[in-house]
């Protein structure tokens, strides 16, 4: 019956709630016409009718209070009392302004912090799946451990298709798998430009597993996957927007991909390739190949599973490993070490992870000081309205409903930092974006929606109550009338403050301890990127041009016998070419452009020493093929010997280049003469190559803070035959800025090969600041909420040590009667301010050893307990706090004793 | 009268009520309405029958309408809702029971 006696109730309520004017003159009107008709029972049993009257009021007893008492009995007051509560809490707020500013201003810095932060967090970390169908999609891969235990070499590949199978037959835990490998280049001709496409090959059912229709024609089919119908194409939204002009006729046309004629059958939604596909990409099917079944070696072929329904990621592991466990011990030497392994595709990268957990918590921090501050500032306040609160006791108000005064003040106060903070983090949300730009893909998905501003107002609310209840301290439940003898003749000082005082002392120790912890942590990592990009890169990436050429195969073919020569000359031609531009200082062709980890070298020998250098052997160095200008191009200067000149082509003598650090580990300082060989001639013999030159070290800034530089190999681009790059990275120095000549320079390019499509074009410059984009990003965020932290902690002792001298006027102004001199209160001031904020830094210093380790993977060249960093911030935090005790010092120091005796 | 306990209270609503399920009455005629029949043994102060009302009002069990009483005055009119009804006849069971148990108590004859 309870709910349909509820429902019955609800308009009763809502009449009481809405048309509570009427409601009470009604209430009114009854009770009146209640007096009214025992007065006219009085009166007829013989009573005056004055004393009639009188009687009847007095047997009724008090008229606003049973009205009270029956609004009460009608269960609507809660939320009459919390409009009630609200309005005064408003009316509270505006009769201190400056207050009210204050602390709606710190509360709206730590909530626009976190609301900022938590953007990120939610749309690069909780980011929702792109498609419903994604739910139980897991990635599986095969894993090798190489070398021994612990030496991190390791390499994570796609499965062959033998396994393929396997997986599909031996695994209930999944109830669906398709295939896909990309890495596969295409590159589109005949359209206004020749473009380099992405193209992954997929199994038949691909699009149909992943249950993602197409937004034109039609997805891949097992159909396309018979020999001879497999050269259909389905193209992703952007190639197709911006390479064909988004026009929908080309369904059923023919596209050329790397010199054959493909049928565009279908083009999928825009934001599809983001997730399952490099950007940019097209689909092609897969024709199985006859030896599928067998096939172990391939382990080319990404695999997608779906999980049965039920089924978790860690059951479907186990089932893997046993699949594992058996194929090894059928096939040791083709499977041993090899396993296979599940995981989310969705996941982001564990380092973005943790970085965007940690500047969270900072967030975090600073909105911790924040409510801090402003529980201090109210119970400074509270303690003046004590009077108000002991009235209001007296007249009847329950403690209950006191708190609740408090706390709705509070939460007024978070809501409209909430608000403000929101435009806040607008603000801050647009910088968030430019700095994460460079290194992750989900920027669109940093802004201000629904679930954002849910946080929002959730935290405001939280930090509402938390600190809306520091005033409540005041409301004891102690006598009425002591309270009252107490407070109404305003003896304010000393004996009854002694409570909140220590509460706002703890306050300021707390907020001092958290201030430190953030300024420690912020400085730690702004010194480690400094440290990072203080590293001598040992060349120059002002003003130089990088363009990703990709010959077609007419003009350079690495299946040509005479490949090397050939793909030589053409690019001396695009170098010529090139450098033949107005505004183009120099120009050179590398396998790779500086600083982007060059090719590892694999076998090479050393004339005259037994071991053998390079990755198998144990002692990697990286290798690099350029040509002539090169070094002249980038900078870098040479120590010893020679660079490459025009001389040194196919069939002159084989040259090589090596760097100081290869000259020192390899070549025992005196590099010039030496040979090196990593490959046989026809008759099974070294081909040597010679040392001609030493160049300075350079610093690979893609490994992000190896310190130590690697010995690399340079050797002519027309000598190489173990690389032959079919896509050298063009360098072009320029006189002014760079990217003003990336068209023309695409001309001179097209002008040797009009299909070879262009790709990365970028600034050295760019690259170089992209690269420590992510170690930015965290400098940045947490330099700026150690400083607002910083300011936050230096606001509130400032309001702590100010109010305490307020309060103490009267003892100072007794203590300077009695002798003291104006240095001995200042010292006394500031001894009390240094204090608390000693306190404070002790409790931080242990603090910050305490969670060092959190900041452990993201700290390059330094230690989490860095002392000098820790001396440095005790320090400045000291003087900063020394600061602002000082001003309210020289106040007490300038007390008028005989105004401060008479304060009362 | 002294404050009721809650055994009491509860008792009181039922007479209430049972007094609205004879014919609907403003508030004045409920209180004069249980002096009577009681015998002047029940009588409710003014100040706790008006917040018993709403209370009842509130609960659904009662509803209050505004009419023009014989002497041409406007009065509020309560009388029993469908619920009402039905929370009285429980009321009145229970109640029932109860005194009967009282009753065997009291009567248990001393030793």
């Amino acid at each position: 019956m309870r709910p349909e006696h509820w429902l019955y109730t609800i308009p009763l309520r809502l009449r009481s709630l809405f048309r509570r004017r009427q409601a009470d003159q009604e209430l009114d009107d009854e009770l009146r016409d209640h007096v009214e008709q025992k007065t006219t029972e009085y009166v007829a049993k013989g009573m005056a009718a004055q004393e009639a009257r009188r009687q009847a009021l007095l047997e009724i007893g008090g008229v606003e209070k049973r009205k009270e008492e029956c609004r009460d009995m009608r269960g609507v007051n809660w939320t009459q009392d919390l409009f009630q509560d609200l309005r005064y809490g408003l009316r509270m707020l505006r009769k201190s302004p400056g207050f009210t500013a204050v602390a709606v201003l710190t509360l709206a810095l730590g909530i626009g912090a976190n609301t900022a932060i938590f953007s990120a967090v939610n749309g690069i970390l909780l980011k929702p799946l792109p498609y419903p169908n994604f739910s139980r999609l897991v990635e599986i891969s095969s894993e090798k451990v190489s070398g021994s235990a612990g030496s991190g070499l390791g390499m994570i590949t796609g499965v062959a298709p033998a396994t393929v199978r396997d997986i599909e037959r031996q695994c209930p835990a999944f109830e669906g798998l398709a295939t896909y490998n990309f890495g596969q280049s295409y590159t589109l001709t005949g359209q206004s430009a020749p473009e380099l496409l992405s193209g992954t090959v997929v199994s038949g059912n691909f699009f149909t597993f992943l249950g993602v229709g197409p937004l034109l024609g039609r997805p891949i089919l097992p159909s396309d996957t018979k020999a001879g119908r497999d050269r259909v194409v389905v193209l992703s939204y952007r190639v197709w927007k911006d390479f064909l002009g988004g026009d929908p006729h080309w369904i059923g046309r023919k596209i050329t991909l790397s010199g054959k004629p493909y049928n565009v059958i279908g083009v999928m939604p825009p934001r599809f390739d983001m997730e399952v596909a490099p950007k940019g990409g097209i689909w092609l099917p897969r024709v199985p190949a006859p030896d599928d079944a067998t096939d172990r070696v391939s382990r080319f072929w990404g695999t997608l599973v779906r999980l049965e329904p039920g089924v978790t990621i860690g059951a479907a592991q186990v089932q893997l490993k046993t699949l594992s466990a058996r194929l090894a011990a059928a096939d040791p030497k083709e499977e041993g070490g090899w396993t296979l392994l599940a995981r989310n595709p969705f996941m982001t990268d564990s380092q973005i992870r943790e970085g965007l957990l940690l500047l969270f918590g900072a967030a975090g921090f600073v909105l911790l000081i924040a409510c801090v501050n402003v529980s201090g500032l109210l119970l400074a306040r509270s303690w003046s309205r004590q009077r108000e609160v002991t009235i209001r006791r007296a007249l009847g108000a329950t403690r209950l409903r006191v708190i609740r005064q408090f706390l709705s003040e509070g939460v007024l106060l978070a809501l409209a930092g909430g608000v403000l903070g929101v435009f806040f983090s607008a603000w801050a949300i647009r910088v968030l974006r430019v700095l994460a730009q460079p290194y992750t893909s989900n920027v669109d998905d940093i802004r201000l929606n629904p679930p954002v501003l849910w946080f929002t107002f959730s935290v405001s609310l939280l930090a509402g109550i938390l600190f809306g209840l520091a005033p409540t301290v005041q409301v004891s439940a102690r006598r009425i009338s002591g309270a009252v003898k107490e407070n109404l003749t305003g003896a304010l000082a000393g004996s009854s403050g002694r409570h909140p005082r220590k509460l706002r002392g703890v306050l300021v120790i707390v907020e001092v301890a958290l201030a430190v912890v953030l300024v420690i942590g912020a400085t730690l990592v702004a010194r480690s990127f400094e440290n990072l990009t203080s590293i001598k890169r040992g060349f120059r990436t002002d003003h130089i041009l990088t363009l990703g050429v990709n010959f077609s195969k007419p003009v350079c073919d690495p299946s040509n016998k005479n490949a090397a020569t050939q793909c030589a000359l053409a690019v001396n031609d695009v170098v010529s070419h090139v450098k033949s531009l107005e505004g183009v200082e120099s120009a050179a062709v590398a396998s790779s452009i500086p600083g982007r980890g060059a090719t590892v070298g694999m076998d090479m020998k050393i004339e005259g020493q037994t071991q053998k250098i390079g990755f198998s052997g144990g002692f990697p160095f990286s290798e690099r093929s350029v040509s002539p200008q090169y070094f002249d191009v980038v900078g870098m200067r040479m120590l010893e010997g020679r660079s490459f000149t025009t001389e040194d082509v196919g069939g002159s003598q084989l040259a090589a280049i090596v760097n100081e650090t290869f000259a020192n580990k390899f070549l025992a300082d005196h590099p010039l003469g030496k040979r090196i060989s990593d490959h046989k001639d026809k008759n099974g013999r070294p081909e040597w190559m010679t040392v001609v030159g030493e160049v300075n070290d350079s610093q690979d800034w893609w490994l992000g803070g190896v310190s130590a530089p690697i010995p690399e190999l340079y050797l002519p681009y027309a000598q190489s035959t173990n690389v032959t790059p079919v896509a050298p990275d063009l360098l072009v120095r320029t006189a002014g800025n760079p990217m003003t000549m990336a068209a023309a320079v695409k001309q001179q390019i097209w002008a040797v090969d009009k299909n070879a499509p262009v790709t990365s074009i970028a600034t050295l410059d760019e690259i170089a600041s992209a690269a420590v984009a992510e170690p930015r990003f965290q400098a940045v965020l947490l330099g700026s909420f150690g400083a607002l932290g910083l300011v936050l902690a230096m606001v509130g002792i400032y309001g702590v040590i100010s109010y305490s001298v307020t309060q103490r006027t009267h003892e100072i102004g007794v203590r300077m009667a009695l002798g003291a001199q104006p240095p001995n209160v200042l010292r006394m001031v500031i001894r009390e301010g240094m204090l608390l904020a000693g306190m404070g830094i002790v409790a931080g210093v242990g603090g910050a050893l305490a969670l060092g380790r959190v900041l452990q993977s993201l700290l390059f060249e330094i230690k989490p307990t860095d002392p000098a960093t820790f001396v440095g911030v005790s320090i400045a935090l000291a003087l900063v706090a020394l600061a602002a005790c000082y001003i309210p010092a020289r106040r007490a120091m300038r007390v008028d004793p005989m105004v401060a005796l008479r304060y009362e | 009268m002294s404050k009721p306990s809650d055994l009491v209270q509860g008792t009181l609503d039922m007479l209430l009520l049972k007094i609205l399920a004879l014919e609907p009455m403003n508030g004045f005629a409920v209180s004069q309405r249980l002096k009577q029949v009681s015998g002047d043994v029940l009588q409710m102060s003014d100040g706790s029958l008006y917040p018993a009302l709403h209370k009842l009002e509130q609960e659904g069990w009662i509803t209050a309408e505004w009419k023009t009483s014989v002497n041409g005055r406007r009065a509020k009119y309560y009388s029993l809702t469908r619920l009402g009804r039905r929370h009285l006849e429980k009321e009145t069971d229970n109640w029932g029971r109860l005194s009967s148990a009282i009753s065997r108590v009291v009567k248990l004859k001393e030793a």
